[in-house]
C-alpha cells in the first residue's frame, strides 16, 4: 500500500476510534415522557477546550479530563413504570456484544438489569459503557478514553462523587465496607 | 613645441572663474525646496494612515480575541460542569451496583480470611 494511503487510513481509523460515540437515536422522544432528563455529550473538542482553562476547571478534574476523549451520559427518570420497554435496549445491548467490547459486570434484576461493558483498545481497555435499566429510571453512560474503574474510584469524595471502593486483589473481600455515607447504611 | 609658460597660461585661461547666470542659485534652491517639501508631506500622511490602520486593526483584533476568549471561558466552565455531572452520575451508578453486589454476596465470603 502507498505510504500516503496507509497514513490516511491510519488517520481516519484513529479519528473514528477517538469518536466512539454510541448511537442512542432509538431513545428519541423518550425525554418528553420523562419527569427528569439529563443529556450530556462531550466530545474531544469540548474536553480540549475545558483543558485549556486549567485555572477555572481545577486540578483533579483536569487530571481526569486528560485521559478521556468522549463522555456521553443519558438519564431518564419516570413518574411511573412502563413508560419504556426493557426490550428497547436490546439493540444497544447487542451492539455491545461486538468484538470491541468485553462484558465486565451483568446483573439481572426482577424488572431491569445493570451492565458494565469494557471497551477494548489496542493497548488495553479504552473506557466503558454502563447501562442501568430500572422500572422508573434508565441510565446510559459511555466513556471513551483511558479511564478505568480504578481511575474513577480515585474521584471518590470529589465533585459530589460517592465513595467507590476498588479493592482489587485484596483478600478480605470487604467490598463497599470502609466507604462512608450510603455504603455505611448498607452495611448496618 | 609648447614651453611651460604657455601651457600654464592656457590652463589658467581654460580654468578661469566664470560667473553663474543671474538667478541660478535661487532657481536651484527653490526647485530643491519644492521637490523635498511635497514628498515629505505625502510620507507623513501615509505614515499616519498606516499607524491609524494598524491601531484600528490591532484594537479590533484584540477586542475580537478577548470576546472569543470570554466565550471560550464560559463554554469551558459549562463543559466542566457537565463533565462533573457526568462523572457524578457514572460513579453513583457504579456505587449502586457495587452495593447490590455486596448485598447479594453471602456474608461468609466477606468474613473469609479475617
Amino acid at each position: 500500500m502507498n505510504p500516503k494511503h496507509l497514513s490516511a487510513v491510519l488517520f481516519f481509523s484513529l479519528v473514528a476510534f477517538a469518536e466512539q460515540e454510541l448511537d442512542l437515536s432509538f431513545l428519541k422522544g423518550l425525554e418528553a415522557k420523562a419527569s427528569e432528563f439529563t443529556d450530556i455529550n462531550l466530545g474531544p473538542e469540548q474536553l480540549q477546550l475545558m483543558m485549556g482553562f486549567a485555572g477555572d476547571v481545577g486540578k483533579d478534574l483536569l487530571g481526569l479530563g486528560k485521559s478521556i476523549e468522549r463522555v456521553q451520559v443519558k438519564t431518564f427518570q419516570f413518574d411511573k413504570e412502563g413508560i419504556y420497554s426493557i426490550a428497547d435496549m436490546d439493540n444497544l445491548r447487542a451492539r455491545l456484544k461486538a468484538d470491541d467490547y468485553v462484558p465486565f459486570i451483568s446483573v439481572k434484576e426482577k424488572k431491569g438489569f445493570t451492565e458494565i461493558v469494557m471497551r477494548k483498545g489496542p493497548k488495553g481497555m479504552r473506557g466503558f459503557v454502563v447501562l442501568v435499566a430500572e422500572p422508573r429510571e434508565l441510565t446510559i453512560v459511555n466513556i471513551v478514553g483511558d479511564l478505568d474503574m480504578n481511575s474513577l474510584g480515585k474521584l471518590s469524595g470529589k465533585f459530589g462523587v460517592p465513595n467507590i471502593e476498588m479493592n482489587q486483589g485484596t483478600k478480605s473481600g470487604k467490598g463497599a465496607k470502609g466507604g462512608k455515607g450510603e455504603n455505611d447504611e448498607q452495611e448496618r | 613645441m609648447m614651453d611651460e609658460g604657455e601651457l600654464e597660461q592656457d590652463l589658467r585661461a581654460a580654468l578661469r572663474p566664470v560667473a553663474a547666470p543671474d538667478g541660478l542659485a535661487e532657481r536651484i534652491i527653490s526647485k530643491a525646496e519644492a521637490r523635498s517639501r511635497r514628498p515629505l508631506s505625502q510620507n507623513h500622511w501615509l505614515r499616519w494612515a498606516a499607524l491609524a490602520a494598524t491601531l484600528t486593526i490591532g484594537t479590533f483584533g484584540l477586542m475580537r480575541w478577548n470576546e472569543k476568549r470570554q466565550a471560550d471561558r464560559i463554554e469551558a466552565r459549562r463543559v466542566a460542569e457537565e463533565f462533573t455531572l457526568a462523572m457524578n452520575i457514572t460513579s453513583r451508578k457504579i456505587s449502586q451496583l457495587q452495593k447490590t453486589l455486596v448485598v447479594n454476596i453471602p456474608l461468609s465470603f466477606h468474613s473469609e480470611g479475617q
